[in-house]
């Protein structure tokens, strides 16, 4: 079985190995009271590059974000920004745009305003600042009438354009992005996520994402972290870690799993090994009884008892497939991934 | 935030705390030690003696003690019933009435105080009832604020969730309502009693020989008889007394709810 | 149907019950002669144009108007910083500030006009209307706290966060958010001083002399003694720039309903 270690977390990303590192996290941790929310974090994102950090919530991550943002200090380890250490530098000293969750947008101001603040604080020439706000808004596409309306009167959309027009305006080289998808309509979020994906591609600029949804996490990331209680995990794109999880977590936190101990497959006894559903082909090795079936449309998802285990299947919707068939599955060797046993937690 | 700016931010209303009401209450202490005075002056200055606090001990000052007890529980009572009526009917009412209603509950006391016990006195007779529904009018209206925002503050969909485990109104009010409000009235029924026990405007215009409060009391012994060091004596006492109330009440509830585990 | 006219019926009576007393103060300010009934048939401004003509009643009257105004600005100067920066602080720090902050409106006032008077004195503030506007900007410091400290709330240090990542300093960050956004509730708070400040009687009672008296000041002793309808009027001037007031604060706390602060105000609406 190949194994890759948690060395360097970027190690064998191909597209960015040997480029230029933009933040750069040494054993940070961060705990409110004696509970530590980040745990000993090190992380190096190299620049242009686009990663989401993915937990379930309460994991630590836009407490990592904020950390990051100069939000909050960490009580332990570094942070570096473009080489520079900026541990306890404040936010507004900092070149890092940040779209928060609730998008805090000034209420007290009109789009245009709004997304013109932070090239006014520097003391930009009011010539420049206008021509610079009108650029970043036809970036988002924020249509002529909406820029002079209050966030009151835009759509939450609208809204999420503005704050990433106005996190984007003055050029910073770091954008953070705290669940930016969260309070989207559900057939909203997958247009601004492609949205996010081209300004991203266009503007090259160095993008953390926090969700904690693994679809929007896959799809979106060059590199994704997976954060469980205030620890990092696991770094790597996205196919890595879909395929060659190394803790059950990881296995389980992006998509469905089906994890057997390896003696019952005649493999490493103490480790754990997964076989994703749609990798299991239906064949004559493995004789089972179809227990409970679900319809997706496209897919058919069934649970099969084999011998001693069941196992989720999911094959194409033209297999019919009803509950009480007898049925023999496949496990190809390929498509086995062992997780070591030591870094199986829990 | 570093040090510096919230010191700075903090200092000047702590500055004003300290020099204008925790001093005097200071300097009430200490004149309250003084001999009273002989001949000229307030009191005797240079001089240190419990005397005053063995004075108090006299059956007329302690009857007046007692008074300015019940009237602290009596205002206390009365305002927290009528408040809690006045925030469940505010509640009930559509937005902008309620600003009104809310506008029209704080008038007797935010804006025609004077006015206010002027139309009093020509009503009521001047006497227990008088005195104590007086100090109500002046307590009334931040009860109700208190108690309003309490239950205001309630999430209506408990409400209709209970509505729709099969509870009916009555039962809703009971169950739900009235002990999530609780916090709000103790706290209105504590305010109240803080006040009451310093009632000094509607036991001074309103009420007869009979009602007299410490508050009042001391206002006579100072300024009509010139005896500073008793007056501040009887200060003391009454800041004893409104204090127990600030923290003995929480105790008590405190108590209460050990005792129900 | 019934109950709700019913609940409608006993609250608003409730209401009118605790506003009797005053109607029926500006009833008897209109009274022709110096009796104190209510006028009837014929009603007068006599008394209301005896008030201009007394330079006692006006001097107190404007002395009070200065002194409340003055008061005002002060509370809200000294309050709202300290009540803005107190969620930073640590839980035991901000029960004991708080504490602090609430203890002129805890106090009963007789012991602290009694307190203040040898402290006024000896710091040689007696007399001075300097000594009266302090001690009622002590008095009013507890209600800025409180309106500030419901309206400094998280949304309000998220935007101000947001401010500082874009790059504001905290001085900036200051001036361009926080303070355009409290702005009314500022204004609010410091309305509702100065209506209390001129209502002021009991503290002011203790510290009054000829040289530095409030219009409570001069009313209170008629009241006690000699009620007569120059009384009622007095009262009523305060009562009709307090309800001014009143209706001012709700306005700006409650009726704000402009697209420019809506979110910011959401949480003032518990109010």
């Amino acid at each position: 079985m190949p194994h890759t270690g948690m060395s360097l977390p970027i190690a064998g990303t191909a597209p960015f190995s040997g480029a230029n590192e933009t933040i750069r996290l040494e054993e940070v941790s961060f705990g409110y009271g004696s509970e530590l929310v980040v745990k000993d974090v090190s992380l190096t994102i190299p620049a242009g590059a686009f990663v989401t950090l993915l937990g379930p919530s309460g994991c630590g991550k836009t407490t990592l974000l904020r950390l990051l943002g100069g939000y909050l200090v960490p009580e332990r380890g570094r942070i570096f920004l473009q080489g520079r250490d900026v541990t306890t530098l404040p936010p507004n000293l900092r070149q890092v745009g940040m779209v928060f969750q609730s998008y805090a947008l000034f209420p007290h101001l009109n789009a245009r305003q709004n997304v013109a603040f932070g090239l006014e604080v520097r003391g930009r020439a009011p010539a420049i600042v206008r021509q610079q706000v009108d650029a970043v808004l036809d970036r988002v596409g924020l249509s002529s009438e909406e820029r002079d309306r209050y966030p009151s009167q835009l759509s939450g959309g609208q809204q999420q354009r503005v704050a990433l027009a106005r996190a984007l305006a003055f050029e910073p080289p770091v954008l953070l992005l705290d669940e930016p998808l969260a309070s989207l309509d559900r057939h909203l979020r997958e247009q601004v996520r492609l949205e996010l994906c081209r300004i991203h591609r266009q503007s090259a600029v160095t993008t953390v994402m926090v969700t904690h949804d693994q679809e929007e996490a896959l799809a979106s990331s060059d590199i994704v972290g997976v954060m469980q209680s205030g620890r990092l995990l696991q770094v790597g794109t996205p196919r890595e870690l879909y395929d060659r999880p190394l803790s059950p977590f990881v296995a389980r936190f992006l998509g469905d799993a089906n994890l057997i101990e390896g003696r019952r497959l005649g493999m490493n006894p103490t480790a754990l090994v997964l076989i994703r559903p749609e990798r299991v082909q239906i064949g004559s090795n493995w004789p089972g009884r179809v227990m409970a079936v679900n319809y997706h449309g496209a897919d058919l998802v069934a649970d099969v008892q084999c011998s001693d285990f069941v196992l989720k299947i999911r094959t194409r919707a033209v297999t019919e497939l009803a509950v009480g068939d007898a049925i023999a599955l496949d496990l190809p060797q390929d498509n086995l991934w062992e997780i070591p046993a030591e870094s199986t937690p829990r | 935030m570093n040090r510096t700016t919230s010191f700075l931010s903090v200092g000047p209303s702590a500055a004003l705390v300290f020099g204008l009401v925790i001093s005097p209450l200071l300097l009430l202490l200490r004149v309250s030690l003084y001999e009273p005075a002989v001949g000229r002056g307030f009191y005797s200055p240079g001089t240190v003696t419990l005397a005053n606090y063995a004075t108090l001990a006299d059956s007329h000052i302690l009857s007046i003690a007692g008074f300015t007890l019940f009237c602290g529980l009596a205002v206390a009572t009365a305002s927290l019933a009528i408040a809690y009526l006045l925030g469940i009917f505010l509640c009930s009412l559509p937005a902008r009435q309620q600003l009104v209603a809310l506008g029209l509950i704080l008038v007797p006391k935010t804006a025609g105080l004077l006015a206010m016990l002027f139309g009093l006195q020509r009503w009521l007779p001047r006497g227990l009832l008088a005195a104590i529904i007086a100090e109500v009018y002046l307590v009334l209206p931040y009860s109700v604020l208190v108690i309003f925002i309490q239950i205001r503050s309630l999430n209506p969909i408990l409400g209709q969730a209970a509505r729709g485990l099969g509870a009916n109104r009555w039962q809703i009010f009971q169950r739900v309502t009235l002990p999530l409000s609780f916090p709000g009235m103790f706290l209105a029924f504590q305010l109240g009693l803080m006040w009451g026990l310093g009632a000094f405007l509607g036991p001074l215009f309103l009420g007869g020989p009979n009602e007299t409060t410490l508050a009042v009391e001391l206002h006579r012994q100072a300024f009509e008889y010139g005896r500073w060091p008793l007056a501040a004596a009887e200060a003391v006492v009454l800041l004893v007394l409104v204090g127990s109330a600030a923290l003995g009440l929480p105790a008590i509830a405190r108590l209460r709810k050990v005792a129900h585990l | 149907m019934i109950r709700k006219l019913s609940v409608f019926i006993v609250g608003w009576g409730v209401i009118c019950v605790l506003l009797a007393p005053v109607l029926h103060t500006i009833w008897v300010s209109f009274s022709p002669d110096s009796f104190l009934t209510p006028p009837t048939t014929v009603w007068s401004i006599k008394w209301y144009l005896a008030f201009l003509h007394d330079q006692r009643w006006l001097n107190a009257t404007l002395r009070s108007l200065m002194v409340a105004g003055m008061s005002a600005v002060l509370a809200v100067i000294a309050g709202t910083p300290a009540a803005w920066s107190l969620r930073k602080m640590s839980l035991p720090h901000q029960r004991l500030l708080s504490l602090l902050f609430l203890l002129p409106a805890l106090i009963p006032p007789a012991t602290l006009g009694f307190g203040l008077l040898p402290l006024v004195y000896f710091t040689g503030l007696w007399g001075t209307t300097l000594g009266m506007v302090l001690v009622h900007t002590a008095i009013g410091l507890p209600i800025v706290f409180l309106i500030v400290r419901s309206c400094v709330t998280d949304q309000l240090s998220e935007l101000e966060a947001a401010a500082a990542g874009l790059g504001a300093s905290q001085w900036a960050a200051c001036r361009r958010v926080t303070i355009p956004l409290l702005s009314p509730i500022l204004v609010a708070a410091g309305i509702a001083v100065f209506v209390l400040s001129l209502n002021e009687s009991l503290v002011s009672i203790f510290l009054a002399t000829p040289t530095n008296e409030t219009l409570p000041a001069v009313t209170w002793p008629q009241l006690r003694y000699s009620p007569n309808p120059m009384v009622a009027v007095a009262s009523c001037v305060t009562a009709v720039v307090g309800m001014s007031g009143v209706l001012l604060v709700l306005r700006l706390i409650g009726l704000q309903r402009g697209p420019r602060l809506k979110r910011i105000n959401s949480p003032l609406h518990r109010i």
